[in-house]
């Protein structure tokens, strides 16, 4: 391998970690919202110990989820919940880039990330000014699909609320039970005709049968049936 | 118009006095008296006995 390939190489390395940081950075909801609209240079001057578990973090999870995490950072709940890790953090300094290159970068980036404040992308939304409703930005099979790569990756409570994530499930099932009508508390399965019949039949039969050799002995005595005058049943 | 001619026999069904539900279908001359005997019935798993269904209806 010749020099100039493998100062290429080192570049492209350097600069998918810088992007793996980056995100990293919205997918624990640690940094500053600035933080995305730093250049490279200014993202080298961190600690380099948490860029590299970041980095590591980021590197574990699968692009498609990045990506969501990066549209959609995690809540203040699941960042607050992370506190203690926070701290460790220090804050971006700003060195490179004037005030009005900041200002400018992050207009002309506002439309492609949303506001942290934004609606769960998970549930319809109604629109503060016209009053309409819109559905979900995901549909309920790509929710599911987000919470099982999440669920793979151990960081399914960093995704907004959805009714497709796990917890859900389990709520439903201990609300519900089965879902088959009649096994609640205090209720009754309702059964077949023949289910519900089958107690008294069988008590029914058992009688007959108890009387059987007294009715057998009876008929025998009366000339099989010949002096019969009234027939049982 | 005359009417049909009945036939001379008839067929009866003998139930099983188990109550299982259980019967016999037999042929027996129109003007003999109500059949009667000791069956096997296979619910029960015993010989019972079995007697003529009492006729219902207009018949």
């Amino acid at each position: 391998m010749d020099e100039g390939s493998e100062g290429d190489y080192q570049n492209k390395m350097r600069l998918n970690n810088v992007w793996l940081t980056k995100h990293a950075y919205l997918l624990l909801g640690r940094g500053p919202r600035k933080t995305l609209l730093h250049d490279a240079y200014e993202v080298t001057i961190f600690n380099m110990t948490s860029q590299v578990e970041y980095v590591r973090l980021a590197q574990t999870l699968p692009p498609r989820l990045l990506r969501f995490f990066a549209r959609y950072p995690p809540t203040v709940r699941s960042a607050t919940s992370q506190q203690g890790a926070a701290t460790s953090v220090p804050t971006p300094v700003s060195t490179s880039s004037t005030e009005s290159d900041a200002d400018q970068t992050e207009s002309t980036l506002s439309f492609a990330l949303a506001p942290s404040d934004s609606p769960n992308p998970f549930k319809p939304h109604k629109h503060p000014e016209t009053g309409r409703w819109h559905d979900p930005v995901f549909s309920l099979r790509r929710q599911a699909d987000l919470v099982k790569m999440a669920k793979a990756n151990g960081v399914e409570e960093l995704l907004p609320y959805t009714i497709k994530g796990s917890n859900e499930g389990r709520k439903r099932r201990e609300e519900h039970g089965l879902r088959v009508k009649g096994t609640g508390v205090g209720q009754r399965v309702k059964g077949k005709a023949w289910e519900r019949t089958m107690k008294s039949r069988l008590e029914q039969r058992k009688q007959a049968m108890l009387g059987m050799p007294a009715m057998i002995q009876q008929w025998k005595q009366l000339g099989h049936g010949r002096g019969l005058k009234k027939w049982p049943r | 118009m005359a009417k049909k001619a009945k036939s001379r026999t008839v067929a009866v069904r003998l139930i099983s006095m188990a109550l299982t539900g259980y019967y016999r279908t037999l042929r027996r001359p129109r003007a003999h008296r109500p059949l009667s005997m000791m069956k096997y019935d296979p619910v029960v798993r015993k010989q019972v006995l079995f007697l003529e269904q009492k006729r219902g209806g207009v018949k």
